[in-house]
């Protein structure tokens, strides 16, 4: 079971390139995509969901040719956007019984059994008969995982699962999602680093449309293991800093400005030596482009 | 006050000096210009200036499609925008009052749509150098009544719509109601203008007041007025105007109100969320994802199953439409429309009201079709793009599902919807004609054929929403979808209305004669038509639902190409085929159509028509004066074939040469072939044959010529081939056939009916103006021909007619047996004493109930469903023939009288030798319950009756005042006989029909309106001002003395062509002199 990307391009009408000759192999697992907000993940996110045309490149899974072929990809594809909305009128378990009749499950008691095992999964089944414009936010995003889990699909895309959620309701995600990579392929798409060193296995950082690194957390947490430190300093010297050291974040702590400093060696006595996390070497590669 | 002022100081910046505002602007100019053409065609009258003031307030009243919208488009962002941009949470904290803000967001709006409304004005300014018209159609600029027009109509009605707009979005705080307040407005409007031209003088205050813009109001109001006073008056805030007025603008500011004091921030920032529907979950910190296992299962994705879901979901969406109760609360109100208007409209035409017949029950389709229809295409629509607009598209592309299942099954719920709609006009047709007492005679087919088909029905809704369907594909974007859409409807509709296109073919979803049932000959020609249209459309219908298909966007940022692309399978190879081939049967359907309406001669565009009638004119003209033979005696037998559309007849004519004219000219009808002219055992030859004009001139050979008859042997036949789109076709059709003697045979000489008549047109086409429509009262020419045919004096002959098997044959004359011969029903009438040459020949399904009285045989031919008033005919036939005779003498109507119904597509009523004919809609299906439509059938009986006695007794001659004699007087006798049968009441009620009618159709003269001694065959005026006054004469002088004045001067020189002048004068006489003033005011003074 894998995913493989060849050379996807994208450029939009007015001009912006979206995509620039990303390649990419998925195995199955939880894969992380992670970049900036405009970075090109949605725009792949929703080529590799057949929702929208690369101008050049190929896509293919598990023999399918997805772009010739996208009829036969979403026969295994579970997809959840990074915004979508529900019809009002209609419960939760309608709707999911709907989009499981869609995804070929005819037998009326299977797409009963799956409807209801979703909706306990996702913790709606008591709310199942209530229509959805009464949903909260994350009742809804829940609802968008239920859907995307219908009929066991092979691929599972999510993305930006946890954007505009509480740290409760993220929680809650990174239980249910951890469950989805044992039998399937699934990439979740984020900015949020945490997302990504919490559930997957493996990794890409995405940025200004092209692909920056690939590999497993833990590993591109190890690469730099030794060459970070940290310093506590005033706002006013933080420029003086950059001058002189090759600062990679910043951030505040007891209200005073935190910087991380990328060197071979302790820059001088006054920095400690730093636990790298992936949000480092994520900063790391986004200050290096 | 300042924070008003800077919020609308703000609004305008911003908006003004925006390409849109200019494009907005340069769109209401050239409406201006658009609509001042088209108001300017309205008004017939030559002398109406193109920029008259009339014209430019109706223009203003009627606010025009592209004001409607860019007032739907621009108005309601003003208010909605910080919603609709999400900006509203920090917008609405800024220090400004809810109140100043929505009165500074009001007043932009309104000062906004002000401001772009000048383009109208910029545009009717601009009229004069528009190259719609020659520069001797223009007066001078009327500057004041430009600016009054504005600010009468104009400026409320803004004033209406931005209230309304902001009224919908403060209570719904969504926009999109608004776009559906201004869609009902308009509607409205649109139901109440119908109405109104449709001839519903009855609820005339109704349609005025319902009317939010006062277009009804200036329309009747710019009616009512003088040419002259059409082309400088300033209107009055007075009457119609001045209600309408008061109505709209109060209305106005009770919505302004109503959103002022309802708007707040807090309020509307809500945007419609509903707080009380928002769940809780009471073991939320109790989450954890359960360990529940997924079940296995299967999936199946075949055709069948596809095809399983294509109709679980075209259900699932029908109901998602059907369901909610706004759906059901806009049907129940469309149904008591529907309702109100089958009972209180009725189908005035020439009478008073109708029995509840279902042809009547029906036709609110024509007005509420339209409407019906662009509903829903804005429901379809809408349910195109549901996935879009609710933004769960991204989960739906995505599903294993091929596009035509989710798409197809939304077009197949817009169908159950036109389905249901149209399923609910007719139980609540039936359901109103039952209540009003008409359920026994219930015609269930009319039903189904009106509102179930293609006439503005079920079917049309559904090709609409086909071209919907396409649009949306192809577009991919909702509003322009709606905009596109909705506004080619609208384009169609109006353009068809004011006569800007004629070619059916050009009209998506029309099909001919959609309003053109008569209860004698159905739908007659235009049923076939309308059938062969109908598939036309059909055809092109599939092609574009599966365009749609293969072109749908599905998911986001598709290629074109990839779209277009053989290799794109969201329709499949053998449905790309079936594609191409729906597109092929569309392109020989269209060949089929082009073959039979237009290569066949079946239709002629108005313009080519006034362009070959001019031509004529310009090239025989010359045979006006000259001298040709005229008909004398004619045997004719005459074999109609109704199913076929088609006769063939053979005559036998004797024709007057005393000038001994060596050269014969023929003019044919279309479609007649002469197939022999025989004179004396030898074949005429032709000399000169005009094959566009249909003229021929035949040599009358030398030996032939020995005296100053001519006995001729003519062969013909008539036979319509393919069908029309826009001509009845009366004479020969399938059931009820009517036609003239000489839509058969040839009329010799110039055929004056040619002539146009109205200078406008006369002028367009380079012919000179015509001071009268008839020769004047000295003219030699005119004095010598009779009224009734330029080419015959007396005509007398037999007439020998068949007909198919099932129909009944009639013509002129008396009949003398009637038979049936294998499958033919045969009629033979005979014309003894020579008669005036207006004969008609006919044929239908008849009943026939006969009966004697005074001696007089009668015959009433009629549909054999329409007995509802056969008695109340009888008692007119009796009562009239005794009136007759008892004033005119015994032999004042010839034995052997026949009435006879006859289809509504020609005009009202005819009478020539031994003959009544009325049209259904003179009184066949009359409510007679009333007194005015009692009188109404006795007076048409009545008015029959003596035109039968004129045309016997009097020889009238072709010059002005003819129609005086022909036409003003049988209805000035037909008062006295209504006076005196029914008494004074009943009178005044006849009398009053024909002031009404004169001074409503007046102000459409096309020329110069004469006065009634020089009467020149206008309708409006000699059958009811010209009656009127000839009846006060009567009374002047006394009914007896006037009766008997009358017959004195039919005997004088009995032979001789007289003049209506001659006859007045002579009555003058009798006039006491303190009356000859108010007389002479009458008949020989224009008002």
């Amino acid at each position: 079971m894998k995913l493989q990307i060849y050379n996807l391009s994208k450029t939009y009408s007015n001009g912006v390139q979206a995509l620039k000759n990303v390649s990419l192999t998925i195995e199955k697992g939880m894969f992380g995509l992670l970049g900036q907000n405009g970075a090109g993940k949605s725009t792949l996110m929703r080529t590799i969901a057949t929702l929208q045309d690369p101008d050049t490149g190929d896509i293919e899974f598990n023999g399918i040719n997805v772009l010739k072929k996208p009829e036969d990809l979403r026969k295994t594809l579970g997809y959840l956007p990074q915004e979508f909305g529900v019809y009002p009128n209609v419960t939760a378990e309608e709707l999911l019984h709907h989009i499981a009749d869609m995804k070929g499950i005819v037998h009326k008691g299977e797409r009963k059994d799956s409807v209801e095992a979703l909706l306990q999964k996702v913790n709606l089944y008591d709310v199942r008969k209530k229509k959805l414009d009464g949903y909260s936010g994350g009742m809804k995003q829940r609802f968008g995982i239920a859907q995307a889990l219908l009929g066991n699909p092979q691929l599972i895309i999510v993305d930006e699962p946890t954007a505009g959620l509480d740290p409760m309701e993220r929680n809650r995600f990174y239980n249910l999602l951890s469950e989805l990579g044992e039998n399937s392929v699934v990439i979740l798409s984020t900015h949020i680093v945490e997302d990504v060193s919490t559930l997957c296995t493996d990794m890409a950082i995405i940025g200004n449309g092209k692909v920056m690194l690939t590999g497993k957390p833990n590993e591109i947490e190890e690469a730099i293991r030794g060459k970070l430190y940290e310093v506590p300093i005033r706002k006013e010297e933080l420029h003086e800093y950059q001058e002189k050291y090759k600062v990679i974040s910043q951030r505040f702590f007891a209200g005073r400005l935190m910087i991380t400093v990328m060197a071979d060696e302790l820059p001088s006595g006054e920095f400690d030596v730093k636990v790298p996390s992936l949000e480092d070497a994520y900063f790391k590669i986004l200050s290096e482009n | 006050m300042k924070t008003v002022l800077s919020i609308i100081k703000n609004e305008l910046k911003q908006r003004l000096f925006n390409w849109v505002t200019l494009i907005f602007f340069l769109m209401l100019v050239f409406q201006g210009i658009w609509y001042t053409k088209g108001t300017f065609d309205y008004f017939s009258n030559d002398g109406v200036l193109m920029n008259a003031p009339s014209i430019f307030y109706r223009n203003y009243a009627g606010m025009g499609m592209l004001m409607i919208i860019i007032i739907a488009i621009a108005t309601g962002g003003i208010l909605y925008k910080e919603i609709q941009y999400k900006s509203a949470q920090w917008a609405y904290v800024l220090p400004i009052k809810d109140k100043h803000f929505f009165l500074g967001r009001f007043f932009a709006a309104y000062l906004y749509l002000i401001i772009i409304s000048t383009g109208m004005i910029v545009g009717h300014l601009l009229v004069p150098y528009s190259g719609i018209g020659e520069a001797n159609r223009f007066g001078p600029v009327v500057w004041g009544q430009l600016l009054h027009g504005w600010l009468l109509f104009t400026i409320p009605n803004l004033f209406f719509y931005v209230s309304i707009v902001f009224f919908a979005i403060v209570y719904t705080r969504r926009i999109a109601t608004s776009y559906l307040a201004v869609f009902v407005v308009v509607i409205i409007f649109l139901i109440s203008q119908t109405s109104f031209e449709s001839g519903g003088g009855d609820n005339l205050l109704a349609y005025i007041l319902a009317d939010s813009g006062g277009y009804v109001a200036a329309q009747y109001y710019s009616d009512m007025l003088t040419t002259e006073q059409k082309n400088t008056e300033y209107f009055q805030l007075t009457g119609y105007i001045l209600q309408n007025r008061m109505l709209w603008v109060g209305v106005a500011f009770l919505l302004g109100i109503a959103a002022y004091f309802k708007f707040s921030f807090k309020y509307f920032i809500q945007i419609s969320t509903n707080r009380s529907k928002k769940i809780r979950e009471n073991n939320k910190a109790l989450f954890i994802a359960p360990l529940v296992q997924l079940p296995s299962i299967t999936k199946q994705f075949s055709v069948l199953d596809f095809l399983k879901k294509l109709w679980s979901l075209s259900k699932l969406e029908f109901l998602n439409i059907v369901r909610p109760i706004s759906f059901k609360i806009i049907l129940g109100i469309i149904l008591l429309m529907v309702f109100l208007q089958n009972v209180t409209w009725n189908a005035t035409y020439y009478i008073g009201n109708e029995l509840p017949i279902s042809s009547n029950m029906t036709y609110f389709r024509m007005q509420w079709g339209v409407f019906v229809n662009m509903l829903v295409m804005i429901w379809a629509g809408e349910l195109f793009f549901k996935d879009k607009t609710i933004n769960i598209w991204q989960i739906t592309d995505s599903l294993p599902v091929p596009v035509w299942v989710t798409q197809l099954s939304r077009f197949a719920a817009v169908i159950g919807l036109s389905l249901v709609l149209s399923i609910s006009f007719i139980i609540i047709s039936i359901f109103t004609q039952v209540l009003l007492g008409g359920a026994s005679y219930i015609d269930l087919g009319r039903f189904v054929e009106d509102l179930l088909l293609y006439r503005w029905a079920f079917l049309n809704f559904v090709l609409w929403a086909s071209l919907v369907f396409f649009v949306a594909a192809l577009s991919s974007q909702r509003i322009l979808t709606h905009i596109l859409c909705v506004g080619l409807f609208f384009f169609l509709i109006i353009s068809y209305e004011l006569g800007i296109v004629e070619d059916l073919r050009f009209g998506f979803g029309f099909t001919p004669g959609v309003e053109d049932y008569s209860e004698m000959s159905g739908y007659g020609v235009f049923q076939p038509a309308a059938n062969w249209f109908f598939f036309l459309w059909l055809a092109l219908a599939t092609t574009l639902v599966m365009l749609g298909i293969l072109l749908w966007k599905r998911g986001s940022d598709k290629k074109w190409i990839n779209r277009v692309a053989l290799k794109n399978m969201q329709l499949g190879h053998f449905s790309k085929v079936v594609m191409l081939a729906c597109f092929g049967l569309f392109l020989i359907l269209m060949s089929v159509i082009n073959e039979n309406v237009y290569d066949k001669g079946n239709f002629t565009p108005k313009a080519e028509e006034e362009r070959l009638d001019a031509e004529y004119e310009k090239k025989y003209k010359y045979l006006k004066t000259s001298s040709q033979p005229k008909y004398e005696t004619i045997d004719l037998k005459i074999d109609l074939f109704p199913s076929e559309r088609k006769a063939s007849y053979s005559a036998n004519i004797v024709l007057n040469n005393e000038k001994g004219v060596d050269t014969i000219f023929l003019n044919c009808k279309d479609f007649v072939e002469i197939k022999s002219l025989i004179m004396k055992g030898q074949e005429l030859r032709s000399v000169k044959k005009d094959e566009d004009q249909n003229i021929t001139a035949y040599l009358i050979p030398k030996n032939i010529r020995t005296d100053s008859l001519l006995s001729l042997k003519l062969d013909g036949v008539k036979k319509y081939e393919g069908f029309t789109q826009s001509d009845f076709q009366a004479d020969l059709t399938y059931i009820g056939s009517f036609g003239g003697i000489q839509d058969f045979l040839p009329v010799i000489g110039y055929d004056s009916d040619k002539e146009i008549i109205e200078n406008r047109k006369r002028e367009e086409q380079n012919l000179d103006k015509l001071s009268s429509r008839m020769p004047s009262i000295n003219d030699s020419l005119g004095l010598r021909q009779n009224i009734f045919s330029t080419d015959a004096i007396l005509v007398k002959g037999n007439i020998t007619i068949s007909t198919e098997k099932g129909q009944i044959p009639f013509t002129a004359g008396a009949l003398q047996k009637r038979e049936t011969s294998g499958d033919r029903s045969i009629a033979y009438y005979n014309i003894d004493t020579p008669q005036v040459f207006n004969w008609y020949l006919g044929s239908s399904d008849y009943a026939i109930e006969k009966g004697v009285a005074n001696d007089i045989n009668y015959t009433i031919l009629y549909k054999p469903s329409h007995a509802f008033n056969i008695e109340l005919y009888q008692d007119a036939l009796k009562n009239g023939i005794a009136f007759m005779q008892k004033k005119f003498g015994l032999d004042a109507i010839s034995d052997k009288l026949q009435l006879v119904e006859i289809h509504r597509w020609q005009d009202a009523k005819y009478n020539f030798a031994n003959s009544i004919v009325l049209s259904e809609k003179q009184g066949w299906v009359a409510n007679t319950d009333g007194i005015q439509e009692k009188a109404y059938i006795l007076q048409t009986v009545g008015s029959g009756l003596v035109s039968l006695w004129l045309q016997r007794n009097l020889s009238i001659a072709n010059v002005q005042g003819a129609d005086m004699l022909r036409a003003g007087l049988p209805e000035a006798l037909a008062l006295q006989f209504v006076e005196k049968t029914l008494g004074e009441e009943a009178l005044n009620h006849l009398v009053q029909k024909k002031k009404d009618k004169y001074g409503k159709d007046r102000n459409n003269e096309p020329n110069l309106e004469p006065v009634l001694i020089y009467a020149d065959g206008a309708k409006y005026l000699e059958e009811n001002k010209g009656a009127v006054a000839l009846f006060k004469l009567m009374k002047t002088i006394g009914i007896q003395k006037f009766n008997s004045i009358l017959i004195q001067w039919a005997d004088e020189n009995k032979l001789e062509l007289k003049r209506f002048v001659d006859f007045y004068l002579r009555l003058l006489n009798e006039v006491p002199t303190s009356e000859k003033e108010s007389i002479k005011q009458l008949f020989e003074v224009v008002d």
